[in-house]
Protein backbone atom coordinates (compact mmCIF):
# COMPACT_ATOMS: atom_id res chain seq x y z
CA UNK A 1 0.00 0.00 0.00
CA UNK A 2 0.81 3.35 -1.00
CA UNK A 3 -0.35 6.75 0.21
CA UNK A 4 -0.35 9.75 -2.52
CA UNK A 5 1.93 12.65 -0.32
CA UNK A 6 0.30 14.70 -3.02
CA UNK A 7 -3.09 13.65 -2.17
CA UNK A 8 -2.82 13.36 2.08
CA UNK A 9 -3.77 15.98 3.81
CA UNK A 10 -2.32 14.92 7.36
CA UNK A 11 -6.00 14.50 8.93
CA UNK A 12 -4.14 11.18 10.24
CA UNK A 13 -8.22 9.93 9.90
CA UNK A 14 -6.39 6.60 8.69
CA UNK A 15 -3.48 5.49 11.38
CA UNK A 16 -6.00 3.86 14.05
CA UNK A 17 -7.41 1.48 11.39
CA UNK A 18 -4.27 0.07 10.38
CA UNK A 19 -4.33 -3.49 12.40
CA UNK A 20 -0.30 -3.31 12.75
CA UNK A 21 0.41 0.18 13.00
CA UNK A 22 1.82 0.58 10.23
CA UNK A 23 0.85 4.18 9.51
CA UNK A 24 2.50 7.37 10.47
CA UNK A 25 2.39 11.03 10.19
CA UNK A 26 5.71 13.12 9.24
CA UNK A 27 6.39 16.61 8.49
CA UNK A 28 6.02 17.71 5.38
CA UNK A 29 7.22 20.73 3.06
CA UNK A 30 4.16 21.12 0.93
CA UNK A 31 0.74 22.30 1.21
CA UNK A 32 0.17 20.86 4.67
CA UNK A 33 2.96 20.63 7.61
CA UNK A 34 2.64 16.71 8.12
CA UNK A 35 0.96 13.80 5.38
CA UNK A 36 0.93 9.72 6.34
CA UNK A 37 3.43 7.67 5.52
CA UNK A 38 3.61 3.98 5.39
CA UNK A 39 6.51 1.79 7.18
CA UNK A 40 6.83 -1.16 4.40
CA UNK A 41 8.52 -3.43 6.21
CA UNK A 42 5.68 -3.42 9.05
CA UNK A 43 2.58 -3.29 6.41
CA UNK A 44 1.14 -6.22 6.07
CA UNK A 45 -0.80 -5.68 2.35
CA UNK A 46 -4.20 -6.49 4.24
CA UNK A 47 -5.65 -3.02 2.52
CA UNK A 48 -7.43 -2.39 5.62
CA UNK A 49 -6.56 1.74 5.25
CA UNK A 50 -7.98 1.89 1.97
CA UNK A 51 -10.90 -0.60 2.04
CA UNK A 52 -12.23 1.54 5.78
CA UNK A 53 -12.77 4.12 2.95
CA UNK A 54 -12.01 6.61 5.71
CA UNK A 55 -9.67 8.49 3.95
CA UNK A 56 -11.38 11.98 3.01
CA UNK A 57 -9.23 12.22 -0.49
CA UNK A 58 -8.78 8.78 -1.11
CA UNK A 59 -5.18 8.84 -1.01
CA UNK A 60 -4.51 5.50 -0.10
CA UNK A 61 -3.25 3.76 -3.33
CA UNK A 62 -2.59 -0.26 -4.02
CA UNK A 63 0.16 -0.58 -6.58
CA UNK A 64 0.36 -3.88 -8.09
CA UNK A 65 2.21 -6.58 -5.86
CA UNK A 66 5.07 -8.60 -7.06
CA UNK A 67 6.67 -11.87 -5.88
CA UNK A 68 7.49 -12.30 -3.44
CA UNK A 69 5.43 -8.88 -1.67
CA UNK A 70 2.24 -10.47 -3.00
CA UNK A 71 2.43 -13.06 -0.02
CA UNK A 72 1.61 -10.47 2.46
CA UNK A 73 -1.55 -9.91 0.53
CA UNK A 74 -2.27 -13.76 0.66
CA UNK A 75 -2.21 -14.17 4.53
CA UNK A 76 -2.89 -10.93 5.08
CA UNK A 77 -5.76 -9.56 3.21
CA UNK A 78 -9.24 -11.97 3.78
CA UNK A 79 -10.40 -11.13 0.25
CA UNK A 80 -7.03 -12.84 -1.47
CA UNK A 81 -7.54 -15.79 -2.91
CA UNK A 82 -4.80 -18.30 -2.76
CA UNK A 83 -4.59 -19.96 -6.44
CA UNK A 84 -4.78 -23.41 -5.51
CA UNK A 85 -7.47 -23.78 -2.86
CA UNK A 86 -9.78 -20.39 -4.89
CA UNK A 87 -10.63 -20.05 -1.30
CA UNK A 88 -10.59 -16.52 -0.01
CA UNK A 89 -8.93 -16.32 3.56
CA UNK A 90 -6.11 -17.95 4.89
CA UNK A 91 -6.46 -21.60 5.17
CA UNK A 92 -8.12 -23.98 3.73
CA UNK A 93 -12.23 -26.11 4.53
CA UNK A 94 -10.31 -28.10 6.98
CA UNK A 95 -13.02 -29.60 9.72
CA UNK A 96 -15.73 -27.03 7.98
CA UNK A 97 -16.63 -29.66 5.78
CA UNK A 98 -15.27 -32.36 7.20
CA UNK A 99 -18.80 -34.48 7.36
CA UNK A 100 -18.96 -34.13 3.46
CA UNK A 101 -14.80 -35.21 2.85
CA UNK A 102 -13.75 -37.27 5.36
CA UNK A 103 -10.57 -35.40 5.99
CA UNK A 104 -10.24 -35.98 9.70
CA UNK A 105 -11.21 -39.63 10.31
CA UNK A 106 -11.54 -41.38 13.55
CA UNK A 107 -8.09 -42.02 15.15
CA UNK A 108 -6.55 -38.70 13.82
CA UNK A 109 -6.01 -34.87 15.49
CA UNK A 110 -5.77 -32.05 13.42
CA UNK A 111 -3.02 -29.43 14.35
CA UNK A 112 -3.24 -25.80 13.28
CA UNK A 113 -0.99 -23.28 14.36
CA UNK A 114 -1.73 -19.94 13.38
CA UNK A 115 1.81 -17.72 13.56
CA UNK A 116 1.13 -13.92 14.40
CA UNK A 117 -2.60 -14.71 15.84
CA UNK A 118 -4.10 -12.52 17.55
CA UNK A 119 -3.27 -9.21 15.85
CA UNK A 120 0.47 -8.94 16.09
CA UNK A 121 1.56 -10.39 12.74
CA UNK A 122 4.64 -12.41 11.91
CA UNK A 123 7.77 -13.34 9.48
CA UNK A 124 7.40 -16.39 7.69
CA UNK A 125 10.97 -17.51 9.28
CA UNK A 126 8.73 -17.12 12.02
CA UNK A 127 6.68 -19.44 10.93
CA UNK A 128 8.98 -21.81 8.96
CA UNK A 129 10.34 -22.77 12.65
CA UNK A 130 6.70 -24.24 13.75
CA UNK A 131 6.91 -25.61 10.18
CA UNK A 132 10.36 -27.88 11.05
CA UNK A 133 9.34 -28.46 14.29
CA UNK A 134 6.19 -30.33 12.82
CA UNK A 135 8.00 -32.30 10.52
CA UNK A 136 10.20 -33.51 12.43
CA UNK A 137 7.66 -35.00 14.41
CA UNK A 138 6.49 -36.60 11.46
CA UNK A 139 2.77 -34.86 10.78
CA UNK A 140 1.42 -34.84 7.71
CA UNK A 141 0.90 -31.35 6.31
CA UNK A 142 -2.63 -30.20 4.84
CA UNK A 143 -1.68 -30.48 1.05
CA UNK A 144 -4.55 -27.30 0.07
CA UNK A 145 -2.91 -25.03 3.01
CA UNK A 146 -1.43 -22.22 1.00
CA UNK A 147 1.73 -22.63 3.73
CA UNK A 148 2.09 -26.20 2.46
CA UNK A 149 2.68 -25.06 -0.83
CA UNK A 150 5.90 -22.70 0.09
CA UNK A 151 8.24 -25.90 2.21
CA UNK A 152 9.63 -29.04 1.66
CA UNK A 153 7.04 -31.39 3.72
CA UNK A 154 9.84 -33.79 4.37
CA UNK A 155 11.50 -30.94 6.48
CA UNK A 156 9.21 -28.09 6.84
CA UNK A 157 11.61 -25.45 4.86
CA UNK A 158 10.46 -23.07 3.00
CA UNK A 159 11.74 -23.67 -0.78
CA UNK A 160 11.88 -20.30 -1.47
CA UNK A 161 14.33 -18.65 0.94
CA UNK A 162 14.10 -15.18 -0.61
CA UNK A 163 10.39 -14.63 1.10
CA UNK A 164 11.42 -15.37 4.66
CA UNK A 165 11.37 -11.70 5.80
CA UNK A 166 8.20 -11.05 4.55
CA UNK A 167 6.03 -10.32 7.32
CA UNK A 168 1.78 -11.08 7.42
CA UNK A 169 -1.11 -10.92 9.76
CA UNK A 170 -0.75 -14.15 10.56
CA UNK A 171 0.05 -17.68 8.74
CA UNK A 172 -1.30 -20.94 9.50
CA UNK A 173 0.54 -24.22 9.73
CA UNK A 174 -2.40 -27.05 9.38
CA UNK A 175 -1.70 -30.89 9.68
CA UNK A 176 -2.76 -33.86 11.04
CA UNK A 177 -1.24 -36.59 13.40
CA UNK A 178 -2.22 -39.97 14.86
CA UNK A 179 -4.32 -39.14 17.80
CA UNK A 180 -1.71 -40.80 20.40
CA UNK A 181 0.96 -37.89 19.55
CA UNK A 182 -1.39 -35.10 20.62
CA UNK A 183 1.06 -34.92 24.08
CA UNK A 184 4.43 -35.20 22.33
CA UNK A 185 2.93 -32.17 20.29
CA UNK A 186 2.18 -29.97 22.47
CA UNK A 187 4.74 -30.31 24.40
CA UNK A 188 7.03 -29.46 21.40
CA UNK A 189 5.46 -26.80 20.96
CA UNK A 190 5.27 -25.67 24.30
CA UNK A 191 9.05 -25.66 24.53
CA UNK A 192 9.53 -23.27 20.88
CA UNK A 193 7.20 -21.02 21.93
CA UNK A 194 9.71 -19.21 24.25
CA UNK A 195 11.95 -19.56 20.72
CA UNK A 196 9.54 -17.90 18.51
CA UNK A 197 9.34 -14.02 17.74
CA UNK A 198 5.72 -13.41 17.79
CA UNK A 199 2.65 -14.83 19.02
CA UNK A 200 0.67 -17.94 18.09
CA UNK A 201 -2.37 -20.02 18.52
CA UNK A 202 -3.56 -23.67 18.54
CA UNK A 203 -6.44 -25.42 17.27
CA UNK A 204 -6.86 -29.21 18.08
CA UNK A 205 -9.52 -30.83 15.64
CA UNK A 206 -11.08 -33.91 16.51
CA UNK A 207 -13.94 -36.02 15.33
CA UNK A 208 -16.45 -36.63 17.98
CA UNK A 209 -17.53 -40.26 19.64
CA UNK A 210 -20.81 -40.14 21.61
CA UNK A 211 -20.97 -36.15 21.11
CA UNK A 212 -17.51 -35.45 23.01
CA UNK A 213 -14.08 -34.84 21.12
CA UNK A 214 -12.48 -38.23 20.71
CA UNK A 215 -9.09 -36.44 21.72
CA UNK A 216 -9.88 -35.56 25.00
CA UNK A 217 -9.51 -38.29 27.18
CA UNK A 218 -6.04 -37.43 25.72
CA UNK A 219 -5.97 -33.84 26.43
CA UNK A 220 -7.28 -34.35 30.21
CA UNK A 221 -4.75 -36.89 31.18
CA UNK A 222 -1.71 -34.52 29.53
CA UNK A 223 -3.25 -31.88 30.87
CA UNK A 224 -3.90 -29.70 27.55
CA UNK A 225 -6.12 -27.02 28.28
CA UNK A 226 -8.72 -26.47 25.80
CA UNK A 227 -10.85 -23.02 25.56
CA UNK A 228 -14.77 -23.51 26.49
CA UNK A 229 -15.82 -22.03 22.73
CA UNK A 230 -14.92 -23.63 19.36
CA UNK A 231 -16.13 -24.65 16.28
CA UNK A 232 -18.41 -27.40 15.75
CA UNK A 233 -18.96 -29.53 12.56
CA UNK A 234 -23.05 -30.15 13.40
CA UNK A 235 -22.83 -33.04 10.87
CA UNK A 236 -25.75 -32.18 8.26
CA UNK A 237 -23.77 -32.31 5.52
CA UNK A 238 -24.02 -35.83 3.06
CA UNK A 239 -20.75 -37.82 2.14
CA UNK A 240 -19.30 -37.59 -1.13
CA UNK A 241 -19.44 -40.80 -2.33
CA UNK B 1 -9.05 -22.48 9.70
CA UNK B 2 -9.37 -20.33 13.02
CA UNK B 3 -11.69 -18.07 11.39
CA UNK B 4 -13.90 -17.86 14.38
CA UNK B 5 -12.22 -20.02 17.12
CA UNK B 6 -10.89 -18.04 19.32
CA UNK B 7 -13.07 -14.80 20.18
CA UNK B 8 -12.30 -14.89 23.59
CA UNK B 9 -14.29 -13.77 26.53
CA UNK B 10 -15.92 -15.61 29.83
CA UNK B 11 -18.43 -18.22 29.34
CA UNK B 12 -21.37 -16.20 30.91
CA UNK B 13 -20.30 -13.83 28.12
CA UNK B 14 -19.95 -16.38 25.04
CA UNK B 15 -23.65 -16.93 26.39
CA UNK B 16 -24.60 -14.73 23.98
CA UNK B 17 -22.01 -14.96 21.11
CA UNK B 18 -22.82 -17.58 18.66
CA UNK B 19 -21.95 -17.87 14.83
CA UNK B 20 -23.52 -20.30 12.49
CA UNK B 21 -21.81 -20.70 8.81
CA UNK B 22 -21.76 -23.28 5.85
CA UNK B 23 -18.59 -23.95 3.80
CA UNK B 24 -19.29 -26.54 0.90
CA UNK B 25 -17.32 -28.98 -0.55
CA UNK B 26 -20.02 -30.65 -2.65
CA UNK B 27 -21.49 -28.94 -6.25
CA UNK B 28 -23.97 -26.00 -5.06
CA UNK B 29 -27.37 -26.02 -5.24
CA UNK B 30 -29.20 -22.81 -4.98
CA UNK B 31 -32.14 -23.62 -3.90
CA UNK B 32 -31.22 -25.21 -0.71
CA UNK B 33 -29.18 -22.36 0.21
CA UNK B 34 -32.13 -20.37 -0.03
CA UNK B 35 -34.08 -22.05 2.53
CA UNK B 36 -30.79 -22.82 4.53
CA UNK B 37 -30.75 -18.67 4.02
CA UNK B 38 -34.37 -18.52 4.90
CA UNK B 39 -33.82 -20.25 8.54
CA UNK B 40 -30.54 -18.15 9.40
CA UNK B 41 -32.87 -15.09 8.72
CA UNK B 42 -35.84 -15.95 10.90
CA UNK B 43 -34.09 -16.41 14.50
CA UNK B 44 -33.18 -12.62 15.45
CA UNK B 45 -29.48 -12.37 13.79
CA UNK B 46 -27.60 -9.49 15.18
CA UNK B 47 -25.08 -10.04 12.07
CA UNK B 48 -26.15 -12.04 8.54
CA UNK B 49 -24.37 -12.31 5.56
CA UNK B 50 -24.61 -14.40 2.30
CA UNK B 51 -23.22 -14.39 -1.23
CA UNK B 52 -25.32 -14.27 -3.96
CA UNK B 53 -24.58 -15.63 -7.71
CA UNK B 54 -25.53 -13.51 -10.32
CA UNK B 55 -24.36 -14.63 -13.95
CA UNK B 56 -20.84 -14.85 -13.76
CA UNK B 57 -20.57 -12.88 -10.18
CA UNK B 58 -20.98 -13.12 -6.49
CA UNK B 59 -22.30 -10.28 -4.64
CA UNK B 60 -22.32 -10.06 -1.39
CA UNK B 61 -24.71 -8.79 1.32
CA UNK B 62 -24.86 -7.89 5.10
CA UNK B 63 -27.25 -7.41 7.77
CA UNK B 64 -25.93 -5.26 11.24
CA UNK B 65 -28.72 -5.05 13.70
CA UNK B 66 -29.20 -1.47 14.29
CA UNK B 67 -27.71 0.23 10.98
CA UNK B 68 -30.29 2.11 10.50
CA UNK B 69 -30.19 4.12 13.03
CA UNK B 70 -26.53 5.19 12.38
CA UNK B 71 -25.68 8.87 11.48
CA UNK B 72 -23.76 7.39 8.38
CA UNK B 73 -26.82 4.99 7.30
CA UNK B 74 -27.17 5.84 4.09
CA UNK B 75 -24.00 5.50 2.95
CA UNK B 76 -23.10 1.81 4.69
CA UNK B 77 -23.70 -1.05 2.26
CA UNK B 78 -26.03 -2.92 4.65
CA UNK B 79 -29.45 -4.55 3.86
CA UNK B 80 -32.57 -5.80 6.06
CA UNK B 81 -33.05 -8.93 6.95
CA UNK B 82 -36.35 -8.62 4.54
CA UNK B 83 -34.41 -7.71 1.34
CA UNK B 84 -31.90 -10.82 2.70
CA UNK B 85 -34.58 -13.11 3.24
CA UNK B 86 -36.19 -12.67 -0.47
CA UNK B 87 -32.76 -13.15 -2.40
CA UNK B 88 -32.39 -16.04 -4.86
CA UNK B 89 -29.05 -18.27 -6.24
CA UNK B 90 -27.22 -17.89 -2.47
CA UNK B 91 -24.42 -19.93 -2.02
CA UNK B 92 -22.87 -18.83 1.20
CA UNK B 93 -24.79 -17.67 4.29
CA UNK B 94 -23.57 -16.91 7.82
CA UNK B 95 -25.44 -15.39 10.99
CA UNK B 96 -24.49 -13.80 14.85
CA UNK B 97 -26.69 -14.57 17.21
CA UNK B 98 -26.83 -13.75 21.21
CA UNK B 99 -29.69 -15.68 22.20
CA UNK B 100 -28.63 -19.65 23.03
CA UNK B 101 -32.50 -20.32 22.44
CA UNK B 102 -32.14 -18.84 18.84
CA UNK B 103 -29.18 -21.22 17.99
CA UNK B 104 -31.13 -24.36 19.52
CA UNK B 105 -34.07 -23.31 16.74
CA UNK B 106 -31.69 -23.13 14.28
CA UNK B 107 -30.15 -26.14 14.52
CA UNK B 108 -33.37 -27.82 15.04
CA UNK B 109 -34.43 -26.18 11.80
CA UNK B 110 -31.41 -26.74 9.79
CA UNK B 111 -31.33 -30.97 10.96
CA UNK B 112 -35.62 -31.06 9.98
CA UNK B 113 -34.81 -29.68 6.55
CA UNK B 114 -32.28 -32.45 5.70
CA UNK B 115 -30.33 -29.71 3.04
CA UNK B 116 -27.28 -31.83 3.12
CA UNK B 117 -25.16 -28.61 3.51
CA UNK B 118 -21.80 -28.82 5.69
CA UNK B 119 -23.02 -26.31 8.79
CA UNK B 120 -20.41 -25.11 11.44
CA UNK B 121 -21.67 -23.30 15.01
CA UNK B 122 -19.03 -21.80 16.68
CA UNK B 123 -19.63 -20.88 20.29
CA UNK B 124 -19.61 -22.70 24.07
CA UNK B 125 -18.62 -26.03 22.35
CA UNK B 126 -21.44 -27.78 25.32
CA UNK B 127 -23.75 -25.26 24.00
CA UNK B 128 -23.48 -26.73 20.67
CA UNK B 129 -23.23 -29.82 21.87
CA UNK B 130 -26.80 -29.91 23.94
CA UNK B 131 -28.49 -28.01 21.13
CA UNK B 132 -27.67 -30.87 18.69
CA UNK B 133 -28.55 -33.46 20.99
CA UNK B 134 -31.68 -31.71 21.80
CA UNK B 135 -32.53 -31.87 17.57
CA UNK B 136 -31.80 -35.44 17.93
CA UNK B 137 -28.22 -36.04 16.42
CA UNK B 138 -24.80 -36.00 17.96
CA UNK B 139 -21.85 -33.24 16.05
CA UNK B 140 -19.35 -34.50 13.68
CA UNK B 141 -16.01 -33.05 14.62
CA UNK B 142 -14.69 -30.08 16.89
CA UNK B 143 -11.82 -27.43 16.62
CA UNK B 144 -10.97 -26.40 19.68
CA UNK B 145 -9.04 -23.44 20.90
CA UNK B 146 -6.28 -24.53 22.76
CA UNK B 147 -4.76 -20.83 23.71
CA UNK B 148 -2.03 -18.02 22.34
CA UNK B 149 1.68 -18.67 23.21
CA UNK B 150 4.77 -16.97 22.78
CA UNK B 151 5.33 -13.54 23.20
CA UNK B 152 2.36 -12.74 25.33
CA UNK B 153 3.84 -9.41 26.26
CA UNK B 154 2.85 -7.79 22.62
CA UNK B 155 -0.93 -8.90 22.76
CA UNK B 156 -3.14 -5.70 23.42
CA UNK B 157 -5.06 -5.46 26.76
CA UNK B 158 -7.74 -8.36 27.47
CA UNK B 159 -10.60 -5.85 27.29
CA UNK B 160 -9.87 -5.30 23.69
CA UNK B 161 -8.98 -8.40 22.65
CA UNK B 162 -12.80 -9.48 23.31
CA UNK B 163 -13.56 -6.81 20.90
CA UNK B 164 -10.67 -7.39 17.95
CA UNK B 165 -10.96 -11.24 18.05
CA UNK B 166 -14.85 -10.71 17.03
CA UNK B 167 -13.15 -10.25 13.49
CA UNK B 168 -11.11 -13.78 13.07
CA UNK B 169 -8.96 -11.92 9.97
CA UNK B 170 -8.31 -9.21 12.50
CA UNK B 171 -9.43 -6.29 10.62
CA UNK B 172 -10.38 -4.41 13.75
CA UNK B 173 -7.58 -2.83 14.95
CA UNK B 174 -6.56 -2.56 18.67
CA UNK B 175 -5.90 0.82 18.13
CA UNK B 176 -9.33 1.63 16.30
CA UNK B 177 -10.99 0.15 19.31
CA UNK B 178 -8.68 2.15 21.66
CA UNK B 179 -10.00 5.54 19.28
CA UNK B 180 -13.64 4.42 19.51
CA UNK B 181 -13.31 4.20 23.24
CA UNK B 182 -12.28 7.76 23.08
CA UNK B 183 -14.52 8.84 20.97
CA UNK B 184 -17.93 7.79 23.23
CA UNK B 185 -16.04 8.58 26.86
CA UNK B 186 -16.24 12.13 24.98
CA UNK B 187 -19.61 12.13 23.32
CA UNK B 188 -18.38 12.44 19.88
CA UNK B 189 -19.55 9.15 19.03
CA UNK B 190 -22.36 7.05 20.04
CA UNK B 191 -22.12 3.19 21.08
CA UNK B 192 -23.96 2.12 18.45
CA UNK B 193 -21.83 4.49 15.99
CA UNK B 194 -18.76 3.00 17.43
CA UNK B 195 -19.08 -0.41 17.25
CA UNK B 196 -21.24 0.05 13.70
CA UNK B 197 -17.61 1.50 12.41
CA UNK B 198 -15.90 -1.63 13.83
CA UNK B 199 -18.65 -3.65 12.58
CA UNK B 200 -17.98 -2.32 9.25
CA UNK B 201 -14.07 -3.55 9.34
CA UNK B 202 -15.39 -7.26 9.87
CA UNK B 203 -15.15 -8.65 6.27
CA UNK B 204 -16.78 -11.30 7.15
CA UNK B 205 -19.50 -9.75 9.40
CA UNK B 206 -18.35 -12.10 12.10
CA UNK B 207 -18.04 -8.80 14.37
CA UNK B 208 -21.13 -9.07 17.00
CA UNK B 209 -22.52 -5.83 17.01
CA UNK B 210 -24.23 -5.86 20.26
CA UNK B 211 -21.89 -7.49 22.39
CA UNK B 212 -19.53 -5.14 20.95
CA UNK B 213 -21.58 -2.16 22.62
CA UNK B 214 -21.42 -4.20 26.07
CA UNK B 215 -18.02 -4.35 25.90
CA UNK B 216 -16.91 -1.20 24.16
CA UNK B 217 -18.88 0.86 26.87
CA UNK B 218 -16.95 -0.90 29.66
CA UNK B 219 -13.91 0.12 28.21
CA UNK B 220 -15.15 3.87 27.68
CA UNK B 221 -15.88 3.54 31.20
CA UNK B 222 -12.50 2.99 31.90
Amino acid sequence: MEIDSERCTGCGLCLPYCPVAAISLYPAMGRFPRVASIDHDACVECGECRKSGVCPVSAHVQPELGWPRILRAMWSDPMAVFPKTMMPGRGTQEMKTNDITNCFRKGEVGIGVELGRPGVGTTLAEVEKVSILLAALGVAFEEESPWTDLIDTETGTIKDRSVRSERVLSCIVECKAPVVKMPEIYAALMEAAGEIDTVFTLDIISRCVNSEPEVKPILDEARIHVRPNGKTNIGLGRLLS
Amino acid sequence: MTHSNHRLGSPEELLRDWIIFNTDARPLDPKRHERYMQILTAHNPVCLACRRIEKDKTTRYRYVKGWEETKDAAKLPYSTLVEIGDLRDIKWGSAVYTNKKDVEAVVRELKEADLGISVVVSGLLGGVRSACEAAGFEPHTVNMSAGTYGRLELLPEARILEITSMCGHHMVSPYLVAHMAREVRARRLTLTDASMEMARQCTCNFFNVERCQELLQRLAEG
